[in-house]
């Protein structure tokens, strides 16, 4: 039979967020105007190298984001992180109308390690990063898009293992569409996700996971906040492969919206019937003025009610207590100021 | 092999014999649709429905969302309209002996007789016995074949007649709306209690053939009605395709109750469009039993239009073989206050293929709204497969939406429990299968309810079932 995951996306009641083509159209015209440029890559608190282009990338590329990136990513480069604990900021500028890098990030890393990314061009932008972790490790990858044109992330673990448990912290001002491809192989990912769309910007996270072997474990969690009059979806398909055994799989999303809107879609689809666990929620989350009341009557004001709620929203589905906290305490310096609101 | 449940027994017949009085063969075509709507004598206004409904078709693309679209050649399927050499009887003694018969191996006419307040029965193409019994015509029921509300009660029924679920909604509702023959249209006046289900049973007796009922039912305002329809065909040789309709306009404060039990031949595509529009403090409720057919796609939708509505889906599929249900459940929350739930249970085995997609829409201004859907998928084996495709739009901050689904396979622990305490392997195996789909049963008509649980266990015997 022909994958599912090929042809939903056509379905006449799974629209596209982000129209796909437009942003196709944006590439084409840059590239007529001669306006695609190689990004300036500024790297802080980490190794970086220079690394050859290549044909190749992790996992599955063939929807119209990917397929651009490929034909247009004009620099690569290979960032190394390890040692002690700690934390690596990467800027991407470009005066271009349009650039595509590509980076490849190596953490050697047991501890916790933050990567921050900060896509400041007003340009369109597309990034592909891959990520071979040590097992074991622990990451936190904050992306910041500014106001900008539409642009595109695409996120793969590298051949290599993955991280036991990570954190994506995503927050854009501009229309983004984020691929997450993640794959399992007798080994556990535990990945925690918060969505931050800002002002009027569009940002839609799609992700495609992979279970095989024996015992597998992709749990995804998501949590959608948005803002002023954004858009955030979160939608996606794991797989539990056929062949593999005792797999565990949970696909959550959870909609906060403070004035924006929410879409999900938790896909799943279980090709074995040798799985210890497979299940998916998709629900929207709110304050409720019996929550603050009862709160209230414990003797906390609406502010830090909120707080709480939210820090609760945050912190679900991860067990490492450095990589929830530090995710909490980057999410609340961002949604408090609409909470008092 | 023969059971004494509806439908069994005709699954070990290669066909049925009467005879038709017209036929209607060929590929879908302008001259085709202009045949069947003068066969009908149609009025002018439905002739041109049709006649827009083939144009969309034909420029509609296939809907690529359904990977085994491929494996449906309509150009397979040559008889496009069959009307049975029998006059509309209202009386069982008035059918041809062949006819009766079938019905009569149906059950049909011992529900009429026990529990039914009405029931029209489908031939191919078009309705072949009508029975309303005389309470119900003194309540002011209409219940009459689509065709003669089409002559009779014009005013009505252009009133509603594809206004549910119109043609330019995807290209096999606008197949549908170029062929269709047969169905039912009902209308429950003001305040009017149905206290009986009424039935619609649709019967596909040839291969290669295609059959479009078109069924509109609309409940006035208080008024309450329990629709029952039933689907059945002989095993045949080669495919054929099924594309019927059903509309449900449910006015402020009505009630009405669709339970379905679809058990189509393993040979019969199953496409069934069925949408609800329910108004002000209206319940629609869609209860679906999906046991038979190569391959269902059907979607059961509610549109809650009006402040307070409410509904309800609850669907069971069952996938035993290399067969594949696409069933879910599709609700627009389009105005304040308005609820719903969706209960969706499927079980899978020896290769088959559960597919749900279902859609949760919170429209701007839905304040209050709340929706909870729930589905569960059971396999059987390694060689079969349950995919879940949920879609929760929220447009509204103020709802509270939440949507949770499971797949599970056959708990080995429960089976040594139940087996610790004396009960055989089989035995076990059917009590938890059964306790899997209890809570879809529970909402049957009890007639109903006993048939698909026996049909529960006689399709999962070899793992458990009766043994």
């Amino acid at each position: 039979m022909k994958s599912l995951l090929q042809v939903v996306g056509d379905s006449p009641t799974i629209k596209h967020y982000i129209n796909p083509y437009e942003y196709a159209r944006l590439v084409e015209e840059a590239s007529r105007a001669g306006s695609i440029g190689e990004p300036v890559v500024r790297v802080e608190g980490a190794r970086v190298v220079h690394s050859p282009i290549r044909d190749e990338y992790a996992g599955d590329c063939s929807s119209v984001y990917c397929l651009l990136h490929k034909k247009y990513e004009s620099a690569r480069y290979d960032i190394e992180v390890g040692g002690a604990p700690g934390k690596a900021v990467v800027e991407v500028n470009s005066g271009s109308l349009f650039s595509a890098v590509g980076l490849n990030l190596v953490v050697s890393s047991s501890g916790l390690y933050v990567l921050e990314l900060n896509l400041n061009s007003k340009g369109s932008l597309s990034l592909s990063l891959t990520v071979d972790a040590e097992p074991g490790s622990r990451l936190l990858l904050r992306v910041k898009a500014g106001e900008g044109l539409a642009s595109y992330l695409r996120l793969a673990s590298g051949l290599g293992c993955c991280a036991s448990e990570r954190a994506l912290l995503v927050e854009s001002s501009r229309v983004l569409k984020v691929e997450e491809l993640v794959s399992v192989d007798s080994a556990s990912l535990n990945e925690k996700a918060v969505v931050l769309a800002l002002g009027r910007s569009v940002v839609d996270v799609d992700v495609l996971g992979r279970a095989r072997g024996v015992g597998p474990a992709l749990h995804v969690r998501q949590l959608l906040v948005s803002l002023g009059e954004s858009t955030a979806a979160a939608r996606g398909t794991l797989v539990a492969e056929e062949g593999s055994k005792e797999g565990s799989l949970v696909y959550g999303i959870e909609a906060l919206q403070l004035g924006g809107l929410a879409f999900m879609q938790p896909r799943l689809e279980v090709r074995t019937n040798n799985v210890a666990e497979a299940r998916h929620y998709a629900r929207n989350v709110k304050l409720g003025t019996e929550q603050l009341f009862y709160l209230a009557s414990r003797g906390l004001d609406p502010r830090e009610a909120s707080m709480l709620f939210v820090r609760g929203l945050v912190k679900e589905g991860l067990s490492d207590a450095a990589l929830s906290n530090t995710l909490v305490e980057e999410v609340l310096r961002r949604v408090a100021p609409h909470l008092e609101a | 092999m023969g059971f004494d449940i509806r439908g069994f027994e005709l699954e070990e017949l290669t066909g049925v014999e009467y005879r038709s009085r017209v036929e209607i063969t060929g590929r879908v075509s302008r001259s085709l649709v202009e045949e069947i709507s003068r066969s009908k004598k149609e009025p002018e206004w439905m002739r041109r429905l049709r006649l827009r409904a083939l144009e969309y078709f034909e420029e509609a693309p296939a809907p690529q969302w359904l990977p085994y679209i491929q494996r449906i050649d309509l150009d397979e399927i040559t008889t496009l309209y069959t009307k049975p050499d029998v006059e509309v009887a209202s009386d069982w003694s008035d059918l041809p002996e062949e006819v009766r018969r079938i019905y009569e191996r149906l059950g049909l006419p011992e529900a009429y007789a026990r529990y039914l307040a009405g029931l029209t029965t489908v031939l191919d193409s078009e309705s072949v016995f009508v029975g309303v019994k005389d309470f119900l015509r003194r309540l002011g029921v209409v219940m009459v074949p689509m065709e003669e509300a089409v002559q009779k009660y014009p005013d009505l029924v252009k009133k509603y007649f594809s206004r549910v679920f119109p043609y330019t909604d995807h290209k096999f509702a606008a197949l549908h709306y170029a062929l269709w023959s047969g169905g039912v249209f009902v209308y429950v006046p003001r305040g009017v209690r149905v206290p009986y289900p009424v039935e619609a049973f649709f019967f596909l007796g040839r291969e290669m053939e295609g059959q479009f009922e078109h069924s509109l039912i609309v409940a006035d305002e208080g008024s309450e009605l329990v629709f029952i329809e039933g689907c059945s065909a002989p095993r045949l040789r080669r495919e054929s395709f099924h594309d019927g309709m059903v509309e449900i306009y449910a006015h402020p404060s009505s009630r009405v109750s669709f339970v379905t039990v679809q058990n189509w031949s393993r040979n019969i595509i199953n496409f069934n469009n069925k949408r609800a529009v329910a108004e002000e403090g209206a319940f629609v409720e869609w209860v679906e039993g999906s046991i038979g057919s190569k391959i269902t796609v059907t979607y059961p939708s509610t549109v809650l239009r009006g402040e307070g509505a409410k509904t309800v889906s609850t669907l069971l599929s069952i996938s035993n073989g290399g067969y594949i249900k696409d069933t879910g459940s599709k609700v627009i929350h389009a105005a304040p206050r308005t609820s719903s739930r969706v209960l969706s249970k499927s079980i899978v085995a020896n290769g088959g293929l559960s597919v749900y997609r279902g859609l949760t829409q919170v429209n701007k201004g839905a304040v209050g709204s709340a929706s909870h859907v729930e589905c569960e998928s059971l396999i059987l084996d390694e060689k079969s497969g349950s995919y879940t495709y949920p879609i929760v739009h929220l447009l509204e901050r103020d709802a509270d939406v939440g949507h949770e689904a499971s797949t599970l396979r056959l708990s080995e622990d429960q089976v040594f429990y139940l087996m610790s305490r004396g009960l055989k392997r089989n035995e076990a195996v059917s009590l938890v299968v059964n306790g899997f789909v209890r809570d879809v049963l529970r909402k049957l008509p009890f007639e109903f309810a006993s048939m698909l649980k026996r049909v529960v266990e006689l399709e999962f015997e070899e793992y458990g079932g009766v043994g």
